[in-house]
């Protein structure tokens, strides 16, 4: 008896233009139709710019030396604030759900801390610390760690209690319990909950940088919106949206793939 | 649940922040919120007395006085009320052109794939740019924060209609067909009921989302609003308005989740508790 | 082999919610079970057979009576327990699984062990897959494998292929049948499937809808038995005539 081949379940397109209605397709189509009505609206209006323009603005920015320096220095702030993120929001995620006092006696403030736009932090820090580094990475830190410790919190409860039943019946030392299955079972959730704060988190540094600061890609970008040349406001917008995009497509979606390389079996399962 | 390969971290944070309020124990659970709200207060006025002059880091009573000041002089309630119809409108645009577009997608996988992009990428861009976009585009404009909101709630309506049309009962579906119902009966018998659980999951927790981006539109290029009234008290540099409006905007948000949002769904969803059907949020 | 004693095992459980009647799932639970028998719990859902196993795994406390459980040299038993879902570690592979319990030794060692229990019920080669790759039968042939590995003095097994279809769950039987009668271990196995008790215990005690031992027979059969022999048959609806007296009420003449 023959195998029957996976493209056979899937009926082939009946018409030359099937491969155009494809979905691969289907997406760079809609890329190019952006692009076109981008170039459209810059050109029909003046304060919007064009891909050209844009782009012209970014080489000339390039020679000027200022990209690499303006994204590192962003991307540094990034990293030291959501490092800490990481850190502060696991433990106090974990203290939460271990304590049941610490948890009443947090809840408000993470609470007010999710609700609490970044953009007021930001304006505090600047009052508070001028143009410096701390003020982008501690709003980074306050913005984005409730998102983590939120998550975490829901992710330690929610140990699956037939395993933790289980591990009681054999003894399993605490230890093990922990690594084996509590963090474990606990992925799902951190990851999301960390994948929001890096956005949080980003945006709160650009944001910070926009409102007071001397260096960096929010800087750069209100440098330029003062000058009133809109190309290269568009230009470090184009570039803090490519970040991090970039940074979800490369990094995040590995990780997740990483993590959740058991799911062999269970087709079904969708987050 | 029907499969969307766009993750939005509001329905995660949403469900997250609903697990860590639930389940209050009585008694002592009070005591423990009030000792941390009583530990923060003591912290802030201990810095603010004796180790920061009151210009970086005003007294709590302080901010408590300005709070009054502004109460009493209609500035909270005048501006408020003008971020809110902003919000409003944002949310009327974002439900306008997202369920249309959350309804293509669902019924049609060449609207999928070309739309997915673009729905994926306003879910994950940073709010600073949606910001700066509409600056960009719209200057000094109040239609510009309603514009921003309408972009970030955007995705949520969008997809959750789609996760909805798609996981429309397909035996529902051929039963109306079978009695020979036109479309449009079978529409909102059968589809709108389906999907109404799925809009309610990515709308609800948008609110806050969507009210923070219109301060923060505001403050960029909005000409009243609360977020106005914050890029003022920068320029004064004034720490006491920045923190009074600051408290006003939590107290805000939680008032209008309690007294607005959640009567509001339970008068959407009241068929369900009539009829005790158990259809369970997606 | 070990040595289980059971005296006046109550449990209640307390109500969840004010206005609420306390549960009562067993009221008295009293027998003796030691060395290489098959024991079974036969009864129908409801009336505390599983509970009962919890309370001998130790995972849960009776609220009256006293329960036992010795091993070899009268020190505390090494218990193996098999549920009715397999509860494996999803997100690890099956021999890491059958690490998992295990103590003692380099971890050379348990990663032998487990390969070897693993041979035992032929799945010598799956020890790299994860769980979700497996079958719902193989999964729980990798939950008795791990219960066998720790070497255990009693195995408790809890309607174990309840979930399973038809087919899967009769060779399993067989195959549980010879792993007891080489290993050698006291089996304490609970069901409400009594053709599956008759064929594979020694001795079953039949529990009635309130908790009570109603019943406490032995079953003189040779082994290895087979599910079709007559005499399984006969057994199996002698049985079920007792638990239908026993729900019956008396009958006025």
């Amino acid at each position: 008896m023959t195998l029957v081949a996976d493209d056979v379940i899937q009926a082939p397109p009946r018409h030359w233009y099937g491969w155009l209605v494809s979905d691969r397709v289907a997406r760079y189509t809609a890329r190019v139709v952006a692009l076109l009505i981008w170039q459209w609206a810059g050109t029909a209006f003046e304060e919007i710019p064009t891909p050209r323009g844009t782009f012209e603005f970014l080489v000339d920015e390039w020679h000027r030396g200022e990209i690499i320096s303006n994204i590192s220095i962003s991307l540094v702030r990034a990293v030291i604030g959501l490092a800490l993120v990481l850190v502060l929001g696991l433990a106090i995620g974990l203290a939460m759900a271990k304590w049941w006092r610490v948890r009443y006696t947090l809840t408000d403030l993470i609470l007010v801390g999710i609700t609490l736009p970044a953009f007021i932090w930001a304006l505090l820090v600047v009052m508070w610390w001028g143009f410096s580094n701390i003020g982008p990475i501690v709003v980074c830190v306050v913005s984005a760690t409730p998102q983590l410790v939120v998550n975490t919190f829901q992710g330690a409860n929610a140990t699956p209690g037939p395993l933790v039943a289980m591990s009681g019946a054999y003894h399993v030392p605490t230890d093990r319990q922990f690594r084996w299955l509590v963090i474990p079972s606990m992925m799902e959730y951190i990851v999301a909950g960390y994948r929001s704060a890096i956005l949080a988190g980003w945006g709160a540094v650009l944001l910070v940088e926009w409102f007071g600061n001397d260096k960096g890609v929010g800087f750069r970008a209100h440098y330029w919106y003062d000058a009133g040349n809109f190309e290269g406001v568009m230009g470090w917008g184009l570039i803090m949206m490519v970040i991090i995009l970039l940074f979800d497509r490369v990094v995040m979606e590995r990780v997740v793939r990483h993590y959740r390389r058991w799911r062999v079996g269970s087709a079904g399962w969708s987050v | 649940m029907a499969a969307t390969e766009i993750q939005l971290e509001d329905v995660e944070l949403e469900r997250a922040v609903a697990s860590l309020t639930a389940r209050r124990r009585r008694g002592t659970n009070i005591l423990y919120s009030i000792l941390g709200a009583l530990a923060f207060i003591g912290f802030w006025s201990f810095f603010s007395v004796f180790v920061y002059p009151p210009y970086v880091l005003p007294a709590p009573w302080s901010v408590a006085e300005r709070m009054w000041e502004l109460v009493v002089s209609g500035e909270v309630f005048s501006n408020f009320l003008a971020s809110f119809l902003k919000t409003m409108l944002g949310w009327v645009l974002a439900l306008g052109l997202g369920i249309p577009i959350g309804l293509l997608m669902g019924r049609f996988r060449y609207a999928k794939a070309f739309l997915h992009d673009f729905v994926y990428i306003l879910a994950n861009v940073p709010l600073i740019v949606y910001a700066v976009v509409a600056l960009l585009v719209f200057g000094i404009n109040p239609f510009g924060p309603a514009f921003v909101v309408m972009l970030e709630v955007l995705p949520g309506v969008a997809i959750n209609v789609a996760a909805g049309v798609e996981s429309v009962d397909r035996g529902l579906l051929a039963m109306s067909r079978s009695f020979r119902r036109r479309s449009s009966q079978t529409a909102r018998s059968v589809v709108i009921p389906s999907i109404v659980p799925f809009l309610f999951a990515g709308g609800r927790v948008s609110f806050a989302n969507s009210w923070k981006l219109a301060a923060l539109a505001e403050t960029f290029g909005g000409t009243t609003g609360v977020g106005v009234q914050i890029e003022k008290s920068f320029q004064l540099f004034s720490v006491v308005s920045l923190l009074a409006w600051m408290f006003f905007f939590v107290i805000f948000v939680i008032a209008v989740e309690r007294f607005m949002i959640a009567p509001f769904e339970r008068w959407v969803f009241r068929w369900r508790r009539a009829g005790g059907a158990d259809e369970g949020s997606p | 082999m070990a040595r289980l004693i059971a005296r006046d095992v109550r449990k209640v459980f307390p109500p969840t919610r004010s206005g609420q009647e306390p549960v009562h799932a067993l009221r008295n639970i009293s027998f003796e079970a030691e060395g290489h028998t098959f024991v079974t719990l036969v009864g129908p859902s409801g009336c505390g057979k599983s509970t009962f196993l919890n309370m001998v795994s130790g995972i849960d406390q009776p609220s009256a009576g006293s329960l036992q459980v010795l091993g070899r040299a009268e020190g505390p038993a090494r218990i193996g327990y098999v549920f009715q879902d397999p509860r494996l570690l999803p997100w690890k592979t099956v021999l890491e699984n059958m690490v998992y319990v295990q103590d003692g030794g380099s971890s050379e060692d348990k990663a032998a062990k487990g390969k070897e229990f693993l041979d035992l019920v032929g799945l010598g080669t799956s020890g790299s897959m994860y769980p979700g790759q497996l079958s719902g039968g193989m999964q729980q042939r990798v939950g008795i494998a791990r219960a066998l590995s720790i070497g255990p003095d009693l195995l408790l097994m809890d309607e174990p292929f309840s979930h399973l279809d038809a087919i899967t769950a009769r060779d399993l039987r067989v195959e549980l049948q010879r792993l007891w009668l080489d290993t050698g271990a006291t089996v304490l196995f609970v069901t409400h499937d009594v053709m599956e008790a008759v064929l594979l215990s020694s001795r079953v005690i039949m529990i009635s809808s309130q908790g009570i031992v109603f019943r406490d027979l032995t079953i003189d059969l040779p082994f290895p038995r087979k599910q079709t022999e007559k005499e399984v048959a006969i057994l199996q609806a002698d049985i079920l005539q007792l638990f239908e007296e026993m729900e019956r009420p008396t009958v006025i003449a």
